[in-house]
């Protein structure tokens, strides 16, 4: 039986895309079958994220709507074994996602996967709260700045109290906390929150930071999940991330500012 | 003393590919313009699907598990790719009237020019792979039941390999 992680976060533009993307990418990796699902309806955008906006035939609203089977809907990665994406409808609305209906889906999903991503729109409306209710675990997206880690906050009191979990008095929904786009130079100068700060106020337990990277944006103009792009930093933070969900233990890294050489700081190059 | 003065600079992306933010730009003017095209209206495949197997089943008993629809949108043309198994014939069992086709699985596969002249460059790059020649400029739609035409029809195939194999700059 698959296990759901949803990746929410409250606030939009923190992630959460990215992260599935990379969190979906890493995990069939190492060999365990995958799906990632967008349900961001009528906003997605997973599709070019992972490269295969152009081979999106049947949406995971489709196949709600019994009109294709989900087979059909799931897109296999060419890159990656074991690594499907199943896109959202670009042209409904979030209505469309009836909880009976997504609950059918992931029900399927779980016969066939061992992990079901999914990525969460922004807000705290119904797709959001669609997304979350199926969860297992929730990874919280959350960039150190205020709004960020207040939405998180926000985001947490609904997964404890909003989920299937939470509704039929089950084992609460694991919680982890991704802190993404840090950035050591300005937590050093004092600019920006350190991890231990939004660790102290959201009390959950850290899964990874992910430091802000070029990589990032080249991953989503070409399409390559940023696990696949290079060996960038948040490449590696990611795959640091996943091992840590598989339970093994690993150091946090690139928490502290990197130390550059002469030449590095003259030529300018970035971190 | 070239590669000395290479080693300071920054890592050219491969000469094959372009720069991630040319990609970008190619990759939305193509969804986009599909999206914007109101061809990817919610009912649009699910109708379409639905008409095509209505016309098959007419002439031979399908399963509809064992349909597969495939999409590959390019700038100047997509294709839409129905594979469609055909079960076969049980023993004894008469066939549909009007079943002449052999009972080997069949392949079509349906091209569509899409004219996207009011959105972006056309023609600057390469086609996406063969397809957009061997299907020629006035294919309306075209093909269909052919095996011949399956195998060039994935120009996706080798795009991605190419990517996915080339190394991106250095950091």
């Amino acid at each position: 039986m698959g296990t759901i992680i949803t990746m929410t976060s409250g606030k939009g533009g923190v992630g959460k895309t990215t992260s599935s993307a990379a969190f979906a990418t890493g995990l069939a990796l190492r060999g365990h079958r995958t799906v990632v699902i967008d349900f961001d309806v009528g906003l997605r955008n997973l599709d070019l994220v992972m490269g295969c906006e152009r081979r999106v035939v049947f949406d995971f609203i489709n196949v709600i709507n019994n009109e294709a089977k989900l087979h059909q809907a799931l897109i296999k990665d060419k890159r990656v074994d074991g690594l499907y994406v199943l896109p959202t409808s670009q042209t409904r609305d979030k209505d469309a996602l009836t909880r009976d209906g997504v609950g059918r889906v992931l029900e399927e999903l779980r016969q066939q996967f061992e992990y079901i991503i999914c990525d969460s729109p922004a807000g705290i409306e119904h797709g959001a709260m669609m997304a979350l209710y199926y969860a297992d675990h929730a990874i919280i997206v959350t960039n150190p700045e205020v709004s960020s880690v207040r939405d998180s906050d926000r985001i947490l009191g609904m997964i404890a109290a909003r989920s299937r979990r939470a509704e039929l008095d089950l084992d609460p929904v694991s919680e982890h906390l991704l802190l993404t786009r840090y950035e050591p130079n300005r937590v050093e100068r004092g600019e920006m929150l350190k991890v231990d700060d939004v660790l102290e106020i959201l009390a959950v337990p850290l899964l990874g930071v992910i430091p802000e990277s070029q990589a990032v944006l080249k991953a989503s103009n070409t399409g390559v999940p940023v696990v696949l792009d290079d060996k960038s930093n948040a490449n590696l933070a990611y795959r640091d991330a996943v091992g840590r969900f598989l339970g093994e233990q690993i150091e946090h890294r690139f928490l502290k500012p990197e130390k550059r050489g002469l030449f590095t700081r003259l030529l300018g190059r970035p971190a | 003393m070239m590669r000395i003065f290479d080693f300071f600079r920054r890592p050219e992306p491969a000469a094959d590919a372009p720069p991630p933010a040319a990609q970008a730009k190619e990759r939305l003017q193509i969804v986009m313009a599909h999206e914007r095209a109101g061809r990817e209206g919610p009912d649009f495949l699910v109708k379409l699907q639905q008409e095509l197997l209505a016309v098959i089943s007419k002439y031979v008993d399908i399963d509809s598990n064992k349909v597969e629809v495939r999409m590959d949108r390019g700038q100047n043309c997509s294709t839409l790719e129905v594979n469609v198994e055909l079960p076969r014939p049980a023993a004894g069992a008469r066939q549909k009237p009007a079943a002449g086709k052999p009972e080997r699985p069949q392949h079509g596969a349906l091209v569509e020019r899409t004219p996207h002249g009011s959105h972006g460059p056309q023609g600057d790059r390469a086609p996406h792979g063969p397809s957009a020649q061997q299907h020629g400029p006035a294919a309306q739609q075209h093909g269909q039941g052919s095996d011949k035409g399956h195998g060039g029809n994935k120009p996706r195939d080798g795009g991605e390999g190419k990517k996915a194999a080339a190394p991106g700059p250095a950091r």
